[in-house]
């Protein structure tokens, strides 16, 4: 939907919203694929309900929290605009800009280890460009769209990954990863999200469940908070070379909690002392709303490998 | 209970998937009980989705396509 039209919808609708408890504001944002759509800001969370469409035009309800003037700006919470893609001294930590020369830009989800050797974890469209990567190509950080260099800027190179198989005439074989590996040392990539963040995850992975509360911190939404909402699902999938088809995959709701830039983040619990940033998903895929993410499990399985965290 | 749904959720995306608008199916709870979901791009789509399988209610959630991010 073009930007005029989320305008015109704007001007519509503003005075009337804005006179609704809890709205604070309307905005024109984009979503993960470019389109223009309608924000509400919201002092919390279901503080006033709104469609999901108006006229064609997405509407994404972000919680703000009431404005203010700079000078008086509380700490940094949910949804501040991150620099998750700039260029970071090594060790960098996790949940920031990454990517193979070949496309734009993704997150490095978290350092894993199988005892031995050390990799950085991200997704199969990331590291190893859809398929078309070649173990030992240089990866960069920051990825290229973000100003990353090859090879002035390699944090590791491609070790593994899992090649995705794309639907065919009638015929869509079953995936269950978006998911590659990247060699790497500890000098290069600590396992760390920035300041600000959840820190570093925990080795012990956690199942998703329906109504588990999860985190994750990426490159474009930085640090969010999202929900459990779907298991067990089976989604198609766009890529830039066709549709593939997932099966066994965690969906998460939670408007904002990812857009493009941010496959590859890892997903961990929000809970209370041992219960919190467990390993639950690699986020992979999504839309304005939902967000698909692989089962960590399996990923880890399929790698031989373990988080690398605390 | 469990198995139950999964087999609930199987047949759905047996009948489902593929079909234009239908970007995919999932488990999910409604009002403390298992659901089964369907995620579609479209209203159109949505309309064809059976109401039920195997007892168990499916609810149509408007999401969009699923893209990689």
């Amino acid at each position: 939907m073009s930007f005029e039209a989320a305008l015109v919808l704007q001007q519509q609708v503003t005075d009337d919203w804005l006179a609704r408890d809890g709205v604070v504001g309307t905005a024109i944002g984009v979503d993960g694929r470019g389109h223009a759509v309608l924000k509400v800001y919201l002092t919390s969370v279901g503080a006033a309900v709104f469609p999901q469409y108006v006229v064609g035009i997405e509407v994404v309800p972000e919680v703000t929290g009431a404005f203010h003037s700079l000078a008086e700006l509380p700490e940094a919470s949910d949804g501040d605009v991150t620099d998750a893609n700039r260029a970071f001294p090594r060790p960098v930590p996790i949940g920031v800009s990454t990517g193979h020369p070949d496309i734009t830009a993704g997150t490095i989800g978290a350092r894993v280890t199988d005892g031995d050797k050390v990799f950085a974890l991200s997704n199969n469209h990331i590291f190893a460009a859809n398929n078309g990567g070649r173990a030992g190509d240089n990866l960069l950080q920051p990825g290229v769209v973000d100003g990353g260099r090859n090879p002035d800027d390699v944090i590791a190179t491609l070790y593994d990954f899992e090649p995705i198989s794309f639907c065919s005439g009638f015929t869509c074989p079953l995936n269950q990863l978006d998911a590659a590996i990247a060699l790497t040392t500890v000098e290069d990539v600590g396992n760390e999200t920035p300041e600000g963040g959840y820190g570093a995850p925990r080795e012990s992975p956690a199942e998703a469940k329906l109504g588990l509360k999860v985190q994750k911190y990426g490159r474009t939404t930085g640090y969010t908070h999202g929900q459990v909402s779907g298991i067990n699902a089976t989604i198609d999938v766009g890529y830039k070379n066709g549709k593939a088809r997932f099966e066994g995959q965690i969906v998460i709701t939670g408007n904002g909690f990812s857009a493009g830039g941010d496959s590859g983040s890892l997903i961990v619990t929000e809970g209370l002392l041992l219960a919190d940033r467990r390993p639950v998903g690699l986020l992979f895929a999504g839309t304005g709303t939902s967000t698909l993410a692989n089962p960590i499990e399996l990923v880890l399985d399929r790698f031989g490998v373990k988080i690398d965290g605390n | 209970m469990a198995k139950d749904v999964k087999s609930a959720h199987r047949e759905l995306t047996g009948k489902v998937m593929g079909r234009p608008g239908i970007s995919g199916t999932a488990i999910g709870e409604r009002g403390g009980k298992p659901c089964l979901k369907v995620y579609v791009s479209d209203k159109t789509a949505g309309r064809k989705v059976p109401k039920s399988v195997g007892g168990f209610t499916v609810v149509v959630e408007r999401t969009g396509s699923f893209e990689r991010l």
